[in-house]
């Protein structure tokens, strides 16, 4: 009887997770599970359907479509979906936090290994995606999850497509500013998975530095920002910037020593950032070429496991939520319930019963 | 990905065959790119809601034919790329696999569907637009909207095509349960003829018979009942015997290594048997729609005779020519009005 409870009537909120520019995240308990299961807790992020205009909300239906296609420990895996009233809600698995919170932390003090774990989970996350052809165009620490499991989860799909033709003109307002690439802040239209290289390489940074490493306060201000930690890009480095249609000469700056900067990196892991912050997208080094660096391949230490990963983080001060399911239910939540009534059913469909989705 | 639901949801379908499981004379696992679950078996495709709830198999199968030609007619003036309108056409047989065309209205299923379809391949289009032209397609050389009849945000009953659109939309994903993952044969058979065929004025022929077929296979149930890879496989035979081009059966070698070069239909380990099935079922279609132009041409029983309005633009992607399959026929996507449709 429990087990074809389905939609908002399977789910039983808990609390609020977070919020979004058109969502809000929160924790809620499956009520489908069989006697003597532990509770299973997930996280179901609704999105607001938005104006009635253009019916069922675009970017929901891309993350979830996406994400149906993308089946890796190091993406947010997704459980289910089912529509409310006026919005569309995802049952994601749940995570204890999110990395832009481990890294305000201050009270967490990440060791190069655990660095270099949180790097190579991020880049096999996002190798999977380059791989399927799909572009995230939004990678920052508050977009990267940590799993139950100690995985980081990369996360947040709204902005994410597919990128099948080199051809196709796509838009450059896309990633959060610090993280944004030279090449989208020139407004380039065409371009390919190296914008999440150059949003990793700043994560990596801001996770050596613990603070966003390029906070530029407006696009133009982003660039000198840019130009001045990386220096400006030469003709011979990248030939066909200034043609680009957003084109603004800066002041001819050399690129500083960056030792000086991160002096915590080791020389392999400073290499490896380098390679992603190329300012030029095509010279960027790609997340498969990343993964094989020698930095994750030779270099020690080698990156420390998960769970080891988990229990630091878990140490921290901001991680109030230590996993505990029993909290009291959020009352304001419980709202939204539709009761749909739903066409009868044909014995075909009853005999079928509820299909699942078709994850590959 | 871990499944949506509990595993006990199996229990309600067990007894219920599933396809590719159960075909025991290849050793050779049977390579599937979509998932099982939307996958039909001959069985389960004669029972559908709406049969269950009385629609004549002939009556149903009509409205599956329409509706490929009514999304392709739509998404062509809309100007959409082919894989949208086919997405549209998966979408919606795999809606009425498990609701009942007595209780959805077909046309307006369609032009939900087709409008997902749009968002969910990044090809968006206007809800003003979808409204615009699924209406003036659909009402064409009928009485109730007089062809050519333009509906604007302000005229009367747009409103109520655009909510009745809109909470379409909605059951369609309820349905499906948001799976939006559709898988298409267009990339396999281009694989297909890139890995046979050299590239010449041959591979193009056969190339573009072959997409021919699987354009019209969307007017069968096919694409709920097989493979994508199935289906690609069989439009690849055929094109290729329309063109007398012998494909390799599995006894060839290349020269220079000596390597065996796969069979056809091993290239994705399709099980023989069932490709075979897709072929006869795209012969039987031809030729049932051959029969009903023919009757149609005799201006016989209550068939009302409807000219088609564009019949060159309309059939430009339909030119090959087989001899029992009279793909380029008269009119024979409009045996019935659309009135009827609706
Ligand atoms: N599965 C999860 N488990 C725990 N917390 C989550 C989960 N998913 C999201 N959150 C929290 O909710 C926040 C917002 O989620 P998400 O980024 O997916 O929404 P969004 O509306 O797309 O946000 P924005 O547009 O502002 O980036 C995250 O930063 C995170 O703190
Ligand atoms: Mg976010």
């Amino acid at each position: 009887m429990v087990a074809s409870l389905i939609g908002e009537h399977r789910y039983e909120k808990v609390k609020a997770l977070g919020e979004g520019t058109v969502s809000v995240v929160s924790k809620a308990r499956d009520r489908s599970k069989k006697k003597g299961d532990k509770d299973r807790i997930v996280a179901i992020k609704k999105i607001r359907m938005g104006h009635r205009k253009d019916g069922v909300n675009i970017t929901a239906l891309r993350e979830i479509k996406l994400l149906q296609e993308l089946s890796h420990p190091n993406v947010i895996g997704l459980l289910d979906v089912y529509a409310g009233k006026n919005n569309v809600n995802m049952v994601i698995e749940y995570c204890v936090t999110d990395l832009e919170e481990v890294i305000r932390d201050r009270t967490i003090f990440l060791t190069p290994a655990e660095i270099k774990c949180c790097m190579k989970m991020i880049l096999e996350g996002i190798n999977i995606c380059h791989k399927k052809w799909v572009l995230h165009r939004d990678l920052k620490p508050s977009n990267i999850l940590v799993g139950a499991d100690g995985n980081l989860k990369i996360a947040d799909f709204g902005l994410a497509r597919l990128h099948a033709s080199p051809k196709a003109r796509l838009t450059h307002q896309v990633i959060t500013r610090w993280y944004r690439p030279p090449e989208l802040l020139y407004a380039a239209r065409s371009y390919g998975p190296s914008v999440d290289m150059w949003s990793i390489g700043c994560i990596f940074a801001e996770l050596i530095l613990r603070i966003p490493y390029l906070p530029g306060d407006s696009d133009i201000d982003q660039l000198s920002k840019i130009f001045q930690a990386r220096g400006t890009p030469t003709k011979e480095d990248w030939p066909d910037h200034d043609s680009l249609p957003a084109f603004v000469q800066f002041k001819e700056t050399p690129p500083p020593d960056q030792r000086q900067f991160f002096l915590a990196a080791s020389p392999e892991g400073l290499d490896l950032m380098n390679k992603m912050l190329h300012l030029n997208p095509q010279k960027r080094i790609s997340a498969e070429e990343a993964l094989q660096h020698p930095y994750f391949v030779t270099e020690q230490p080698t990156p420390c496991d998960a769970e080891a990963l988990l229990e630091k983080i878990r140490s921290g001060s901001t991680v109030k939520d230590k996993g505990s399911p029993d909290e009291e239910p959020d009352e304001s939540e419980a709202d939204d319930n539709n009761n749909e009534s739903q066409n009868a059913p044909s014995a075909l469909a009853k005999a079928i019963g509820q299909r699942k989705l078709s994850f590959s | 990905m871990s499944r949506p639901h509990s595993s006990s949801h199996d229990d309600s379908r067990r007894g219920i065959k599933r396809p590719n499981q159960h075909i025991g004379d290849s050793s050779a696992p049977v390579e599937t790119s979509e998932h099982n679950s939307w996958l039909f078996t001959e069985e389960e495709i004669t029972e559908t809601p709406s049969r269950v709830q009385g629609l004549p198999e002939h009556a149903e199968l009509k409205v599956v034919a329409k509706t490929a030609q009514f999304i392709q007619e739509c998404g062509g003036e809309l100007q959409v790329p082919q894989l949208t309108k086919s997405v549209a056409v998966k979408f919606f047989q795999r809606f009425f696999m498990l609701e009942s065309m007595l209780n959805h209205p077909p046309p307006l299923v369609a032009a939900a569907c087709l409008f997902l379809s749009c968002k969910v391949q990044e090809t968006h289009k206007r809800l003003k637009d979808i409204i615009y032209w699924t209406v003036k397609v659909r009402t064409r050389n009928t009485k109730d909207f007089p062809d050519g009849m333009d509906l604007f945000e302000n005229s009367p009953g747009y409103y109520e095509e655009k909510n009745n659109i809109l909470d379409k939309e909605r059951e369609v994903l309820r349905v499906l349960n948001f799976d939006l993952t559709v898988d298409h044969p267009y990339k396999h058979l281009w694989a297909l003829t890139k890995s046979y065929l050299g590239s010449d004025q041959v591979q193009r022929s056969i190339t573009q018979a072959g997409w021919n077929f699987l354009n019209d296979s969307f007017r069968t149930y096919l694409h709920v009942r097989y493979d994508a890879k199935e289906v690609a496989t069989a439009a690849f035979f055929m094109s290729a015997k329309l063109h007398n081009h012998k494909l390799p059966d599995g006894t060839t070698r290349e020269r220079s290594t000596g390597k065996r070069i796969l069979a056809w239909h091993e290239f994705f380990k399709t099980n023989l048997h069932r490709v075979e099935e897709v072929c006869k079922i795209l012969l039987d279609m031809y030729e049932l729609e051959d029969k009903a132009s023919s009757v149609f041409k005799k201006g016989a029983g209550v068939i009302e005779s409807v000219p088609p309005k564009h019949p060159a633009k309309r059939r430009k992607t339909e030119n090959v020519k087989l001899e029992s399959t009279p793909i380029d026929n008269e009119p024979r996507t409009r045996v019935e009005p659309y009135t009827a449709y609706r």
